[in-house]
């Protein structure tokens, strides 16, 4: 495989991602802020937390299924993990 | 994805899948034992089975289980499986038809029809807010096969109130093209590492932030995807071997009351940069709203954006260093919306584990914006037209359905 610095090439084409870039920043900004002024909730208040509606990621067997299909069904490559696993083609 | 299998393929593939469910039975049989000792609801049969079709026809079919069994209080065994069967696999984004009619892809020369096979056996740890796991994911397809060791941990502190953790896993994959792209593949490393928090802020208050950091090297082209140049002339794709990229995630559930039944938001966000220059964007909704005690409906939006590689171009000379006609490398936007109900069945069936617990069934459309190329054209020079896109006013789209059932077993 040749090996040629990416560094000097055209630039890449203009994309209109400014939108979820800044969503993360403003979101991640806004996580770590709240995360330090809050104070502890007791146990006996985290019944809500435990209903499936409250947790962070879907059922682990449809959430895999997305995580491989999905990228490459949309053809992207920063959408998912950006890691291996299939050929996607 | 390439020519139809052999005899001693179609052989090779039942042998291993016949030892694949023996050794789920195996699994199952040794410790069924020891699991009755656990709680009933740590043991859980989940089945999906899901449907994907685009605009252009091509379809996917992919049933899949997931296996989760208590070996004692603190130890869990894990197995995930999945079959994938897809038509029109090499068939490009926004070219209608090619490959429908013949046996073979037109471009190719892939089988119309093509299988993988994935699973992931996993062993899990977890006691008093410590969870450590460790797996294995296999994939096979007849021309790529891929295998992963994966470990993660995390803990809680902070009365249980503040979780972190890592992961990590390691792909070793291998590309072996045959047919008309014969001997152009290769072995590719990847190499994930990530971190990451929660929150409880309120009891209807949960955040998280997440970072993965992605190293790949070694084959990490796609040949079944030649650039064009002006004339319209294939040429042999050529990318870097290696590339190095970050992603930032942060996501807030927050949790409302409509009436007695709970309902929520989920939002989640997601940047991705690599060395490639390619970045991304995403944004992901979901509201969710209890319908009765067991049962919800989810809907989604997602909007997902990407600029492409420093070296992706409309037209190409022949003369770049790195040239490459794979779509996932270009600027794209694209929207999903979706739904998905779950529920459970009445309480009754509770009594036979032949019986499942709970259904769901799930739609996701999304629209990708996948117009012809014109960006890169100047005046008086020739459009290089690259056969995944459609015309400049049109879009690709696709649809998935997905149901499925749960066992408590």
């Amino acid at each position: 495989m040749t090996r040629v610095p990416i560094s000097g090439l055209r630039k890449p084409l203009p994309c209109p991602r400014a939108p979820g870039v800044a969503a993360t920043g403003l979101l991640g900004l806004a996580v770590v802020l709240a995360w330090l002024g809050c104070a502890p909730v007791p146990q006996k208040d985290r019944e809500f937390l435990s209903d499936p509606i409250m947790q962070r990621q879907d059922d682990a067997l449809e959430s895999g299924l997305e995580a491989h299909d999905f990228p490459r069904r949309e053809g992207s490559a920063g959408g998912g993990s950006g890691s291996g696993g299939g050929c996607g083609c | 994805m390439l020519r139809r299998a052999t005899p001693q393929h179609r052989s090779r593939r039942l042998t291993f899948a016949r030892l694949t469910t023996v050794a789920i039975l195996a699994i199952t049989a040794t410790f069924a034992t020891r699991s009755a000792q656990a709680d009933e609801s740590e043991n859980v049969l989940n089945l999906k089975y899901e449907f994907f079709r685009d605009r252009n026809r091509a379809w996917n079919h992919t049933p899949a289980f997931a296996l989760r069994m208590a070996l004692s209080r603190a130890w869990r065994l894990g197995w995930e499986q999945e079959f994938d069967l897809v038509s029109g696999a090499s068939r490009r984004l926004g070219q209608g038809n090619v490959g429908q009619s013949a046996g073979a892809d037109a471009v190719t020369g892939a089988s119309k029809v093509e299988t993988r096979f994935s699973e992931s056996p996993s062993l899990t740890y977890s006691h008093a807010g410590t969870v450590a796991s460790g797996s294995v994911y296999i994939s096979r397809e007849r021309d790529y096969t891929s295998v992963s060791p994966a470990g993660s941990f995390a803990f809680d502190f902070n009365r249980r109130n503040t979780t972190v953790g890592g992961s990590y896993a390691e792909y070793f994959d291998a590309f072996r093209p045959t047919g008309a792209f014969k001997g152009m593949g290769g072995d590719k490393r990847i190499r994930s590492l990530g971190v990451e928090g929660a929150q409880i802020l309120t009891p209807l208050t949960l955040v998280g932030l997440t970072a993965n950091w992605i190293r790949s090297w070694g084959y990490l082209g796609h040949p079944y995807n030649p650039p064009i140049d002006r004339d319209g002339a294939l040429m042999t794709e050529a990318v870097p071997d290696r590339k190095t990229a970050g992603a930032l995630a942060a996501q807030i559930v927050q949790g409302y009351h409509l009436g007695n039944l709970l309902g929520s938001l989920n939002l989640d966000c997601r940047a991705y940069r690599d060395d490639w220059d390619l970045e991304s964007g995403t944004v992901d909704l979901k509201v969710s709203q209890h319908f009765s005690e067991s049962g919800y409906l989810r809907l989604r939006t997602r909007f997902y954006a990407q600029s492409g590689a420093a070296f992706a171009k409309d037209v190409y000379l022949g003369t770049e260093p790195f040239r490459t006609g794979d779509i996932r490398l270009y600027p794209f936007t694209s929207i999903l919306v979706g739904a998905k109900i779950s529920a459970a069945f009445p309480e009754d069936w509770d009594d036979s584990v032949l019986l499942p617990d709970r259904w769901d069934l799930k739609f996701d459309y999304t629209i990708r914006d996948t117009r012809g190329d014109k960006l890169d054209s100047q005046p008086g020079e020739a459009r290089s037209l690259r056969y995944q896109l459609y015309g400049p006013d049109e879009y690709y789209a696709q649809g998935v359905i997905m149901a499925g059932l749960t066992f408590n077993l």
